[in-house]
């Protein structure tokens, strides 16, 4: 129902265009009888090619309405209206025939590409010989003028010149509309195209009117004159259209339709969210461009090097990914795994009123290498051991595992301190091929008498508080570290602690904390916060209280930077007096 | 931290600036590795040190087991105090070697 009205309006419209374009001439440039200058003759092609055959019988309404306003008979208006319909329609049947052959069936006839301006010229060129030899016919039946006679040439150039000269502005003109009203642009090699046909255009019309105002003074004879003007503007569209079709073909081929091509698989590629086309298929597509020795063709090979690239990153990326969070899984449970091998539950020794101890740690990494210990040994002896295994991490851990067990196994089979470090010494550093190493100090605390028993190798010292006074290193020449050599000899040193004295272990984490600034937390801070914590109170801090205090001011003094080694304090107090029994 | 290699009458000098520490040690333990391979004697400047960490410990005493399985003397020489300090500590002073400050 639409559809019928919108071809009765274009029906409407075309025939009042062409008689409004017609009529003017017709008084104006009269060159014969039957003929004038005629621009309206670019009408019929164009309407007939963009608007079906409403287009068509529009133009011939139109003309017919003209030809009866000129005063003309019943024997030119009848043959005229056939003809003028025939060359609406006739370019649009022949383009009907073209267009089967393209794979892409256009919706509408478009000045998009150099086959279709070829196909354009072959079209006016066919239609335009086709109406000429119609009114040839006409006039020579009514007998005004022979078949062959420059009155026929003149009926070429009216069709074929306005055509080629008007009639492509009017065709840009309109596709352009129609892809306006579909929400699209025109494309980039068709921008191209109408450039140049533009530039023939605007040629021909100035070669139009110099010719005219040169030859209208020296040509008497309208019909001469004008198909004079006809000839050199019909040469100058033949060149210009030779030279562009040339140079459109090129650029065509070479630029225009592959970068067309990359940008539309660019396109496709960035909004593909769904994964509608593999990068396969997208690398297909540019292999087929990149064939181009052209400097598109480079770009559309890189582009598909691109691609491939990143679906091989990305699929490398997804595996390193999934890996990653295994190891972060697994690293999880190794964290839990360790915090439980260190004791962890205070206090420890509830059934022990002699003492106090506290301990904690705080790994650098997920899994740290550090590691303290405390375990009775008989009724009377607390074993208590510091330790920090050289390196972080994994590596470190593991060794540790070792270290901790069988340090814990040998004293346990009744050892001495010194006895201990020398067997764990010898069985660490067999196989030892990663150069691993421990910094240790065990120490049994005999809690009857207060005697502190230990051996250090090389471990920091520790710090001792002995009743009231302040804190002060333990310092004992330190022996070598375990796993570094066999045969080691280990020696054992003796402090007797009374009630109310503290020992304070730790480990490097601690001294060698780092601020901002690359400073080390070192020796003499350790002291002076050990001994400032606790100063201003009448009662001593709880054992938790100071680690955790001391923790706090390496924080505050840290001022953020990242923690580089594990965090490790042991503080043991004795308070003296008997077992509660 | 930079390693300056020198060799000066078959003798190895290894000049170290910065710190000897987690990130450092390997690119140490790529220089000494091969180091004695091409000389029978290793000193090692401590000059521009200024830390060392257990890492770095590491390092130095796989170095000296290196050494001595392969009959090399790897000497260390300008240690500043506070390294020495930690060599002290660990007891690394007792297996190490150290020469005298040299210009």
């Amino acid at each position: 129902m639409q559809k019928r009205w919108v071809n009765i309006r274009n029906t409407f419209l075309t025939a009042v265009a062409f008689f409004a374009v017609s009529m003017p001439f017709r008084e104006l440039f009269n060159v014969m009888e039957v003929t004038e200058m005629r621009p309206a003759s670019a009408l019929p092609p164009v309407f007939g090619l963009m608007l079906g055959l409403p287009g068509a019988v529009g133009c011939a309404i139109g003309n017919l309405a003209a030809d009866i306003l000129s005063g003309y008979g019943f024997a030119i208006c009848a043959p005229g209206f056939a003809a003028q319909f025939i060359y609406g329609a006739l370019p649009l049947l022949l383009w009907n025939i073209l267009k089967r052959h393209d794979a892409e069936k256009p919706d509408f006839f478009r000045l998009n590409n150099v086959k279709n301006v070829i196909r354009y010229i072959g079209i006016i060129l066919v239609s335009s010989v086709a109406m000429a030899a119609m009114l040839g016919g006409i006039i020579q039946m009514l007998n005004i003028s022979p078949f062959f006679s420059s009155a026929t040439l003149m009926f070429f150039f009216n069709n074929f010149v306005f055509s080629m000269v008007l009639g492509i502005p009017l065709v840009i003109f309109m596709s352009f509309q129609k892809l306006k009203a579909k929400g699209s642009g025109l494309a980039l090699n068709e921008r191209f195209v109408l450039m140049f046909l533009t530039l023939g255009v605007v040629s021909a019309i100035l070669l139009g009117v110099f010719a005219y105002a040169e030859l209208s003074r020296i040509i008497d004879d309208p019909l001469t004159m004008w198909n004079t003007i006809y000839t050199y503007i019909a040469v100058n569209i033949f060149i210009f259209n030779l030279i562009t079709v040339v140079f459109l073909w090129y650029s065509e081929k070479n630029i225009t339709v592959p970068v067309e091509l990359i940008s539309e698989i660019a396109q496709n590629y960035i909004s593909d969210d769904n994964e509608k086309e593999s990068s396969a298929a997208i690398a297909a597509r540019c292999a087929a461009i990149a064939k181009n020795t052209s400097e598109t063709g480079v770009l559309a090979e890189a582009f598909r090097t691109m691609i491939l690239d990143l679906e091989t990153y990305i699929s490398n990326l997804m595996k390193v990914t999934a890996e990653k969070e295994r190891i972060g899984a697994e690293l999880d449970v190794a964290t839990k795994i360790q915090a439980s091998m260190l004791p962890s539950i205070f206090p420890a020794f509830p059934e022990r009123p002699e003492f106090d101890i506290y301990a904690s740690m705080q790994p650098a990494k997920e899994v740290g290498g550090d590691f303290y210990d405390m375990f009775l040994l008989d009724g009377n002896t607390l074993a208590i051991v510091m330790a920090d295994v050289s390196g972080k991490g994994v590596p470190a851990a593991l060794f540790m595992v070792i270290a901790k067990t069988l340090i814990k196994n040998n004293a346990q089979s009744g050892k001495s301190p010194k006895e201990v470090f020398e067997a764990v010494n010898n069985i660490l550093c067999e196989n030892n091929d990663a150069g691993m190493f421990v910094t240790a100090i065990l120490g049994y605390f005999d809690i009857p008498t207060g005697r502190f028993t230990f051996v250090n190798a090389g471990h920091n010292p520790p710090l001792l508080r002995s009743g009231q006074n302040l804190f002060n290193w333990l310092k004992t020449k330190p022996d070598f570290i375990l796993a570094g050599m066999d045969n080691i000899s280990y020696k054992q040193h003796e402090v007797l602690l009374s009630p109310g004295d503290e020992l304070f272990l730790y480990t490097d984490g601690v001294t060698e904390a780092v601020n901002n600034q690359d400073e080390l937390f070192s020796d003499p801070r350790l002291l002076e916060t050990a001994n400032q914590l606790g100063s201003d109170s009448q009662e001593r801090l709880s054992l938790q209280e100071f680690t955790v205090s001391i923790k706090r001011e390496i924080d505050i003094f840290a001022e953020g930077a990242e923690q580089a080694d594990d965090i490790t304090m042991l503080a043991l107090r004795y308070i003296g007096g008997t077992r509660r029994e | 931290m930079t390693i300056d290699k020198k060799l000066e009458n078959g003798c190895l000098t290894l000049t170290l600036e910065g710190r000897l520490d987690t990130a450092t040690s390997p690119q140490l333990q790529d220089v000494l590795n091969p180091a004695f391979d091409e000389s029978k004697e290793i000193i090692l400047d401590f000059a521009g040190l200024a830390y060392v960490s257990s890492a770095g410990l590491r390092v130095l005493l796989m170095g000296q087991k290196t050494a001595q399985a392969k009959e090399v003397s790897m000497k260390l020489c300008n240690v500043s105090d506070d390294i020495m300090e930690v060599f002290e500590m660990t007891g690394f002073s007792d297996i190490l070697t150290f020469c005298e400050r040299r210009q």
